[in-house]
């Protein structure tokens, strides 16, 4: 978690325009552009975000045909109230493309005119001939419509794996595998993913989001050992999500060619005795988060300049040390196994099963149900069970006084998951 | 002290989970002496359907262990919120997974995190926003009903999480969540929500939090949509999510051959092959009209120590082929029923310094509002389940 609340220079933020999100990073002096090229597309300078409160909103001053300050908005208010009344249906109603008295180009010319949001708006209202006989409603889900085109409001947020998981799956489900939020938020849950103890995540083509969920739900103690394939691991939700060194520091990266086979090290059963750090073992989570809390505080009064400056380091090992922590978390066994892969789970999974303590949870993703199923029966053989394949269908809700109904688009699928537990042959 | 610390071994005074299929499991507390009704002291068994288990046989063992029985095994498994929830004991309509996670991931919740919740019910979500929270954040839970917070708070004790948690036994809508100012998110399962909205801005911190709403019927999904509008409040999403599980197995079924494949001496032999293949079809069928988690179990059972076979067998069987007249392929199937809906989730944000004043005086004006619109049979229309 970020320690301060307002919003900062050189810490990643998501800014939101309706629905449209996205994330950048804010340094002082610099624009940012969003949106596809056309209409839609607008450049901000967010020097006058800075020092105001995640969460806020702010208004689009102006500065030349596509640049805006933005200003906080201090009050804001919902509603635009430019309904005051309308018909009863729409019988009469002659969709013929020729409602509208202005044309194209004068919309855009009231636009650069300086006109607010609110007046170009009404502008058009006023301009269309059959907007007075729509009903109430009908009204409101125009000017609504028109507003989300011409409004010059944006709220800037501090990043979160909720905004983060939006984010990505409305700019390209594809680019995260088809991870949807509610897929995501059980991976967590049946893991069984906490502050304190080891874990351990296999990601590939879902962008970091899977590890950077999970290290947030870790904060500052536990170990979480990332598992990559290729060069280097996927990291980019990781990046985005300000955190801070101590928090980077649960995590250590190793390559999937450096996993050693389970024979390769003492069996996992006799871990205990051949582990060093016999005595670390025996605390239990909570001993285990107040020590390293307190080592933490410790330290960070010496760094606490450099991570008020906010700017996180990539990582935070040397490679050879990440691989030496990742080792050695791995031979101590782990509490709980996410495997979230778009090529096929199987080679990974029943190498990555062993480590797992038996008695504790794992939760596999995969965008396709086949390779899950094919899994199910291998996993089985590696002594796991209460085995469930299971995928969620995830409807969003319109709520408006005499108009709610569930939403007209859906997502088609999120992904499946396979969970279950590892148990003891004997 | 279970939940919350990585042990290896049982010890007495855990709760464990007993693993006995997939549709059989028991949350069990590691006493090996109970009081029986009669006030005497007896040793703590339990029954199942492979024999009688003796509880104290588990003290020592290791998490994930199979435990012998007369006449079969079970296994112990490591207790995690996801567990308990289906193993609970049910004093209220309890939160299962799929929207438990939800309200976590959405609500923001991570460590050291502020959190309330009202009502505290059967303590479902309750553990999971505890492991959540870990050792440094707070979870203040209450409910209107005195035993339940008693229940809850000897649950909480036993399982780890005393220290990260208070109880309080209040009626929200009417007194407040008892804090101010202090939480990061509040979770309402309430069935006047819209009551409870006020209080819960006001717990929240001065910087903005999170908010959710879990009403089972739509009415109470409007009415807490407008009240939450009127409030200032952002992001305002409802939602719903249900999770389908599959089975999976592997399927015969028999293919009906061309009437141009028939071949009288082919046929002589298929028919004798037919008939092998039909007496399986029929205990395979047999099988899938039981219920199907008792037949996975089975198949679990027997493959557990045989995959290896299991397997061979399979690959010995070629999938398609004209001359057999049979098809063998691994399916998902969807099981006849499903949980079919849960509750509405909504949630929303409050905006940093949205100023409290306004939040009384927006309150009354929508519940004057609302009261004058609404007749007066709709407030006995939306009912508490």
């Amino acid at each position: 978690m970020p320690l301060s609340s307002k919003i900062q220079e050189d810490l990643n933020v998501i800014v939101e325009r309706s629905t449209y999100l996205k994330s950048c990073r804010i340094r002082a002096g610099r624009t940012y552009t969003f949106g596809k090229r056309g209409e839609g597309q607008f450049t901000l300078n967010l020097d006058g975000a800075v020092g105001c409160p995640y969460g806020s909103s702010f208004r689009m001053e102006r500065v030349s045909n596509k640049l805006y300050n933005v200003k906080i908005i201090e009050d804001n208010v919902g509603s635009l109230n430019i309904v005051k009344s309308g018909g009863e249906d729409n019988r009469d109603l002659c969709d013929d493309g020729r409602s509208q008295k202005l044309t194209p180009e004068e919309i855009i010319q009231l636009k650069s005119s300086g006109l607010s949001g609110k007046q170009v708006v009404q502008t058009i209202t006023e301009n269309s001939a059959t907007f007075k006989e729509k009903t109430v409603y009908s009204q409101e889900k125009y000017i609504n419509k028109k507003h989300k085109k011409y409004a010059e409001v944006i709220t800037i947020h501090k990043p979160s794996i909720r905004l983060l998981s939006r984010m990505y799956y409305h700019q390209d489900p594809l680019k995260i595998s088809n991870l949807r939020v509610d897929t995501l938020s059980q991976l967590l849950c049946y893991a069984n993913i906490q502050p304190g103890g080891n874990f351990a995540v296999f990601e590939s083509g879902t962008a970091g989001l899977v590890s950077a969920a999970m290290l947030h739900r870790m904060g500052t103690s536990g170990h979480l050992v990332h598992v990559y394939h290729g060069n280097h691991p996927q990291r980019e939700a990781v990046d985005l999500m300000n955190f801070t060194v101590p928090e980077l520091e649960v995590m250590s990266f190793i390559n999937f060619t450096k996993v050693p086979d389970i024979e390769e090290f003492t069996s996992v059963e006799n871990g205990s005795e051949i582990h060093q750090d016999n005595k670390e073992e025996s605390l239990s989570r909570e001993e285990h988060c107040t020590k390293e809390v307190g080592e933490n505080e410790i330290n960070n009064e010496a760094s606490d300049k450099d991570a008020q400056l906010g700017k996180p380091k990539i990582f935070v090992r040397k490679q050879i040390e990440d691989v030496q922590v990742s080792l050695s978390v791995l031979q101590e066994g782990i509490e709980g196994l996410v495997v979230a892969c778009r090529q096929h789970p199987v080679n990974v999974t029943t190498q990555l099963l062993k480590f797992l303590k038996p008695g504790n949870p794992f939760a596999i993703f995969s965008p396709y149900k086949e390779p899950l199923m094919e899994l199910y029966f291998e996993v089985k053989s590696q002594n796991c069970t209460n085995l469930r394949l299971s995928e969620t269908w995830l409807r969003h809700y319109q709520v408006l006084p005499q108009r709610t109904h569930p939403e007209v688009n859906m997502s088609g699928g999120g992904g499946y998951l396979l969970y279950g537990t590892r148990i003891s042959k004997e | 002290m279970s939940f919350s610390s990585c042990k290896k071994l049982i010890e007495v005074g855990d709760t464990v989970i007993l693993y006995i299929s997939v549709t059989h499991l028991y949350a069990i507390e590691v006493k090996p002496k109970i009081i029986n009704k009669n006030g005497f002291e007896i040793d703590n068994v339990f029954q199942t359907r492979y024999g009688c288990l003796t509880v104290a046989d588990l003290v020592g063992k290791p998490f994930g262990s199979k435990i012998i029985l007369p006449k079969g095994w079970v296994h112990v498994l490591y207790p995690t919120p996801e567990l308990w929830t289906v193993t609970l004991p049910h004093r209220t309509q309890i939160l299962y997974t799929p929207d438990i996670s939800m309200v976590i991931t959405q609500l923001e919740i991570g460590p050291g995190s502020f959190v309330c919740e009202a009502g505290t019910g059967s303590g479902s979500l309750s553990h999971a926003l505890l492991r959540a929270i870990g050792p440094t954040g707070k979870l203040h839970t209450c409910d209107f009903h005195k035993e339940r917070v008693q229940v809850a708070l000897d649950e909480f004790t036993r399982h780890g999480f005393g220290d990260r948690v208070t109880v309080s036994h209040r009626d929200v809508c009417v007194e407040g969540l008892g804090v101010e100012g202090v939480a990061d998110a509040v979770f309402l399962d309430l069935p006047k929500p819209w009551e409870a909205l006020p209080h819960a801005v006001s717990a929240i911190k001065t910087d903005g939090g999170r908010i959710c709403s879990f009403s089972p019927c739509i009415e109470q999904v409007c009415r807490a949509c407008e009240t939450m509008s009127a409030l200032g409040l952002r992001e305002i999403t409802t939602m719903e999510c249900l999770a389908r599980e599959f089975q999976v197995k592997y399927i015969n079924l028999p293919v009906i051959p061309d009437s141009k494949d028939v071949d009288l001496e082919a046929d002589k032999k298929t028919e004798k092959f037919k008939k092998i293949k039909l007496d399986n079809e029929v205990t395979d069928n047999a099988e899938m009209s039981a219920e199907f988690s008792t037949t996975d179990e089975m198949l679990g059972e027997e493959t557990s120590n045989e995959n290896h076979e299991a397997k061979s067998t399979v690959s010995a069987r070629p999938n398609l082929s004209k001359k057999y007249k049979e098809v063998k392929f691994l399916s998902g199937i969807t099981n006849l029923k499903m949980p079919g809906h849960t509750g509405y989730l909504t949630f929303a944000t409050v905006p940093p310094g949205l100023r409290r004043s306004i939040i009384a005086r927006n309150c009354a004006e929508v519940e004057d509002k609302l009261s004058e619109d609404a007749s007066p049979s709709d407030e006995s229309e939306v009912q508490a389940l």
